[in-house]
């Protein structure tokens, strides 16, 4: 696959494209912004062999979306603490690609380390391994459809733990804005 | 509300775990049903990110470590190095079978600001920047696996071609210069002399004399440039083209130990040029605050950078 034929899915449907785009954003103009970082992005590419293209066309908008979306919540985050205090050699994290606070990975391994083995296993091959299904399947010496119910059941934990330690970073935030300004008056 | 949130949240489990392997018609699907209300969307939106936040783990090494087979191997030498100092307070005898025999893996790990050169029996020589940690095998000179951190490689062609392995990527050479920089995010590889092969059972990108390729490893992604500068760095001269000022603060550290923190404005600003260190920390921070515009104050060892505040 060149990248010529990813610029050729990208025009051939674009329609699709930016439905999928439109309904993960919150704006047309952010779609369209989107829009363009993913036309940049095909040109840059040099992908191997790609079986659906269309398939990887909308992965690759997916991605980028959610990268934005963190991207974003990091900003907001920083931007609270900002405002509060004064610069200081903690508050600016030395690297800017760690996107997490150790502890709050360490938290995540935790929650790992707390389901049951081979929920943890079949969601490591999943997601960081990127195995298929059917691989993860003849590994666990399971059914698909076991190995779908795992990860159905791995994602959902994910998703309630991940939603708990955000409204408790946020309320912590919070708490610190008030404290701050508490001080000033 | 609670009930459809609920059932939201499983089909957009349901989807997320397919998108792998979705053909184009379940693409259109996917978007129908993202379409079609609100909650789908958000449901869908919370998945995603956990998901996103669960790729993060792959960045840390004592992760990784449990499920890859290379990496046994170092727990395994780690565990040994506690039971030999153990042995070594006195605890006995039991500890001495533990020890790793000669053929276990040598670890190279340097710190911030610490270059590290090694010449091989076979005439090839590396040259190790500073927070790197590389593992050689002892039973093969020709293989080294980076486990973080940047590589300067000088290979004699031979008929055994040299293999480096950097974030689940293999590259292989047949006696050529260059560079390997892994990160969390990126493996950058860069040639200066010859040629090698990235990912010889893969992708099979052959990367020439001047070219370079930089892999985002959360997607995937391979994107080909050009190498003007490869290695510098073991000189004290660091090259940056359509870079960051981030990218530069890290660089500084890595090579020198300088630690410079950015205030999150100034870390995204564009940077393109040429940094010589001169080997004094001090002169080489304020050298950078002021090519960039910035204030700057310090805080212990750490140099913290920040907007200048008046336009003058």
């Amino acid at each position: 696959m060149t990248s010529s034929g990813l610029r050729a899915v990208y025009q051939e449907r674009r329609i699709l494209i930016e439905r999928l785009i439109r309904a993960r954003t919150n704006s047309a103009d952010e779609a369209q912004e989107v829009m363009q970082e993913l036309w940049l992005r095909i040109e840059q590419v040099r992908p191997g062999p790609i079986a659906d293209p269309v398939a990887y066309v909308m992965r690759m908008a997916l991605n980028m979306i959610v990268d934005r979306l963190l991207s974003q919540e990091r900003k907001r985050m920083r931007e609270t603490n900002w405002v509060a205090m004064q610069p200081s050699a903690a508050e600016f994290p030395n690297q800017e690609t760690k996107v997490m606070a150790a502890d709050e990975l360490a938290r995540v391994r935790q929650l790992l380390d707390q389901m049951p083995a081979t929920m943890s296993r079949a969601l490591v091959m999943f997601r960081l391994e990127r195995l298929a299904q059917k691989d993860i399947a003849a590994e666990l010496g399971m059914s698909v459809s076991g190995v779908e119910k795992l990860l159905a059941r791995a994602y959902r934990q994910l998703t309630e733990f991940q939603q708990t330690a955000t409204s408790e970073a946020h309320t912590k935030s919070e708490l610190l804005g008030l404290r701050s300004t508490h001080d000033a008056g | 509300m609670q009930v459809s949130l609920t059932t939201a949240l499983d089909a957009a489990i349901d989807w997320h775990t397919k998108l792998s392997s979705m053909n184009e018609a379940q693409w259109e699907a996917f978007v129908a049903w993202l379409e079609a209300s609100a909650e789908n969307r958000f449901a869908y939106d919370r998945v995603a990110k956990s998901d996103a936040f669960l790729s993060q783990l792959s960045a840390v090494p004592s992760f990784d470590r449990e499920e890859k087979q290379p990496e046994e191997t170092h727990r395994f030498r780690n565990i040994a190095a506690v039971t030999a100092a153990l042995a070594i307070l006195g605890s006995g005898l039991l500890a001495f079978a533990l020890v790793p025999s000669q053929m276990a893996p040598r670890i190279e790990q340097t710190s911030a600001g610490v270059v590290k050169q090694i010449a091989f029996a076979d005439g090839n020589r590396l040259a190790i920047n500073g927070e790197t940690r590389l593992v050689l095998d002892p039973a093969d000179p020709r293989a080294v696996t980076i486990d973080r951190g940047e590589v300067l490689f000088s290979v004699k062609h031979s008929q055994h071609p040299f293999t480096v392995e950097a974030g689940g990527f293999k590259i292989l050479d047949l006696g050529t210069v260059f560079n390997v920089k892994l990160t969390d995010s990126t493996l950058e590889l860069a040639v200066k002399e010859g040629s090698v092969l990235f990912d010889p059972t893969g992708a099979r990108l052959t990367v020439k004399e001047g070219q370079s390729i930089s892999v985002y490893l959360l997607h995937n992604l391979v994107v080909r440039g050009n190498a003007a500068s490869v290695g510098t760095w073991v000189a004290g001269e660091l090259s940056f083209e359509d870079s960051t000022v981030a990218a530069v603060a890290e660089a500084m550290q890595r090579r020198s130990g300088i630690d410079i923190r950015l205030s999150p404005s100034l870390s995204n600003k564009p940077f393109t040029g040429n940094i010589r260190l001169t080997g004094n920390g001090a002169a080489d921070a304020i050298h950078l605050a002021r090519l960039i515009g910035a204030d700057y104050h310090r805080e212990g060892a750490a140099w913290i950078f920040s907007p200048r505040r008046d336009n003058r």
